[in-house]
């Protein structure tokens, strides 16, 4: 491993010249940036990755059940395991999914599962992300880049190869495709993600469709060629959210979209990856209650820690919250990519008071957490080792199997008093070494 | 045939446009810096020659504003962008393979700016497209596609030979294999137009204006510049 720390600047070279970067708005223009690679991997013990492995699985068999359920009989409301204002009032819940069961039931294809490790060597579940989640195409071609720069730290290390990822992917594509090609729809070059969505498109052996390559015809999908010839889509990863996926059904102001998707998809001629209307069980505040609909589905205990939380929507929590106020983080259900998060301790006696009556008026929106003293990690910062905070997001594909992706990709803050470790606030990632024996 | 989308093939097609005009371009300014040497204004009817303003305030400005200032539409980064714009988008076409020597073309420009040894950067620019092309042929299976960048390349060339006055000799070359490209029907073309242009480039008094304007005619309408 001392090989490649000595390398770093090499393989970042590497990185540029693979074009692995992301784009950020600033000031409404576009930007393009390297993702800093920090070469000292995560590692995770074979017997370690095995167990949290079961606990992923687990977990997201259970939410897939959950959404089938929502978007079905809602019976998990009606035993009373979640409370009514959890689901109809959450901007996840599309009512335009109602009724619709997706192919092989699987609604969450790809689930992007935020984990952290505490002090305590427990491994805690941050965030379930089930819409589009994105970052596996950074450490699979991380992976192959050391391993060019550096063959003998992997010849003496036992690591999972994780450059298999397009093949799961393209597993579960086949496994739900409805007849026609795949494709992995981008909204274009100028999405923060445009790198990984050709990079999965060449790995999957798909077509890149953009905007205008789609169209609906009769109760099928099609991509239009340039001879005129139109193919018929079976499966499509599509990487735009689901506000903007058709303009029939969610925002009318949409360029990106594709008009009347959404009815190929209600009579089953498409498989979309992931399913719209995953936004319902990604929530934060529906994150509270994972625990109890793996025992209500599954009829299991999980094995996967949740971070302990309290929703102030109960009268309990949130006299707990109000009265620990200081010792907590709080987040804001409707945010994401790192925002809406405040730390207790931070807020001044004025940004305090104000919070707590946003608390207090709009319980629903907010969700509390202990602050996990997770585990720092070593990175090399110019020369030096130093210690940051690091998440780690693992990959959980769903088709005819669920699987784990052996690998994952490690985010890490470069900012020494920060918790926060998302790309778009200048954090960088490593590569998660899954050792194989 | 391939599954390609229009836009895609525009793409395709105008990325061979945009390599071989940076392609050329930088070898003809090789040309120019040398007689630039004794003859400061040359940079001039260098600009008379390509068919490109003249929006250069000296010598000096020239050596500064031709090849980096991505502002000016003529520079030869603003071409390497255009060409970088049109592959990027191709990623799961072109290969990363491929891919990689066009950023490292771009890479290499862009740090070239401030050199003092930029004559040399340059030819690892192209060093860079050529080993672009080469990938472009080693590492894509259809056909289809690498006709496609061939055509773009082939009729950029004569394009730019057309405006550089070049002789008959010089123009047969790029002609006859963008025919041989044309005729393999994955394009749209004019044939009444490329007949047209071959009559002229293999007369003894090419008529080169005519021969820019009806080059720009051959491939049909549908594959717009997208940039």
């Amino acid at each position: 491993m001392e090989k490649l720390v000595l390398l770093k600047d090499e393989i970042n070279q590497l990185l540029a010249r693979y074009g692995v970067k992301f784009g950020i708005y600033k000031n409404n223009e576009f930007h393009e940036q390297l993702f800093p690679f920090d070469p000292i991997p995560r590692v995770i013990e074979h017997e370690e990755f095995k167990e949290l492995e079961k606990g992923l699985i687990q977990r997201v068999d259970a939410l897939n059940r959950f959404l089938l359920d929502i978007y079905t009989e809602q019976q998990i409301v009606k035993d009373g395991v979640i409370p009514e204002e959890f689901i109809f009032v959450s901007p996840g819940f599309l009512s335009e999914c109602q009724g619709i069961v997706p192919p092989q039931n699987i609604f969450a294809h790809i689930a992007g599962i935020d984990l952290v490790k505490g002090k305590d060597g427990i491994w805690y579940v941050l965030e379930d992300n089930l819409r589009v989640p994105s970052g596996a195409s950074y450490p699979m071609i991380a992976r192959n880049l050391c391993r060019k720069a550096s063959p003998n730290t992997f010849r003496e290390n036992n690591v999972e190869d994780n450059r298999n990822y397009g093949s799961m992917l393209r597993t579960v594509m086949d496994d739900v495709n409805t007849g026609g090609i795949n494709v992995v729809f981008t909204p274009g070059r100028y999405n923060a993600a445009f790198f990984e969505h050709s990079y999965l498109a060449e790995k999957t052996g798909s077509i890149l469709a953009f905007p205008n390559d789609l169209e609906v015809n009769g109760d099928y999908l099609y991509y239009k060629t340039y001879n005129g010839v139109k193919k018929k889509v079976g499966a499509i990863y599509r990487r735009v959210s689901d506000d903007f996926l058709d303009p029939m059904a969610f925002r009318e102001d949409s360029l990106i979209g594709i008009p009347h998707l959404m009815e190929v998809y209600r009579k089953g001629n498409v498989a979309l990856i992931n399913s719209p209307g995953n936004g319902i069980a990604d929530d934060k505040g529906i994150y509270y209650f994972v625990p109890e609909m793996i025992r209500y589905y599954l009829g299991e205990e999980p094995i996967l820690h949740n971070a302990p939380t309290y929703l102030p929507f109960f009268e309990k929590d949130r006299r707990y919250v109000l009265e620990n106020f200081e010792n907590l983080v709080i987040k804001d259900v409707a945010e994401a990519g790192g925002y809406g998060v405040v730390f207790g301790n931070q807020l001044s006696k004025e940004e305090k008071q104000q919070m707590k009556e946003k608390i207090h008026l709009e319980s629903r929106r907010f969700i509390a957490q202990e602050v996990i003293d997770f585990q720092d990690m070593g990175i090399l910062d110019d020369q030096f080792l130093v210690d940051r905070k690091a998440d780690l997001r693992v990959f959980v594909l769903s088709g005819k199997e669920t699987k784990v992706w052996k690998s994952g990709l490690t985010r890490f803050t470069r900012n020494p008093d920060s918790f926060v470790v998302n790309s778009s606030q200048g954090g960088g990632f490593k590569d998660t070494w899954i050792l194989s024996q | 045939m391939d599954i390609i989308s229009v836009e895609e093939m525009n793409h395709i097609y105008w990325l061979g446009r945009y390599t071989e005009r940076v392609y050329t371009t930088i070898l003809y300014y090789f040309k120019g810096r040398d007689r630039m040497i004794e003859d400061p204004e040359f940079y001039i009817t260098y600009c008379r020659d390509f068919t490109i303003p003249n929006c250069y305030t000296s010598a000096a400005d020239f050596l500064l504003k031709y090849a980096f200032d991505e502002e000016n539409p003529d520079s030869i980064l603003s071409n390497l962008n255009r060409a970088y714009d049109n592959a990027i988008v191709l990623r799961h076409t072109l290969g990363t393979e491929t891919l990689s020597y066009m950023e490292l073309a771009l890479n290499q420009l862009r740090n070239a700016k401030n050199s003092e040894i930029e004559l040399l950067d340059l030819q690892k620019v192209l060093d860079y497209i050529l080993a672009f092309w080469a990938c472009t042929d080693d590492y894509i299976d259809s056909e289809q596609i690498r006709s496609v960048i061939k055509a773009g390349r082939h009729l950029e060339r004569l394009n730019l030979y057309l405006r550089l006055r070049k002789s008959k000799e010089c123009m047969m070359k790029p002609f006859h294999m963008l025919v041989a490209r044309l005729r393999k029907g994955y394009l749209d073309y004019d044939k009444d137009a490329l007949d047209r242009l071959g009559m002229n480039v293999t007369s003894s008094q090419i008529d080169y204006w005519d021969g820019v304007k009806v080059s720009e005619t051959i491939i049909k309408e549908k594959y717009h510049c997208i940039n």
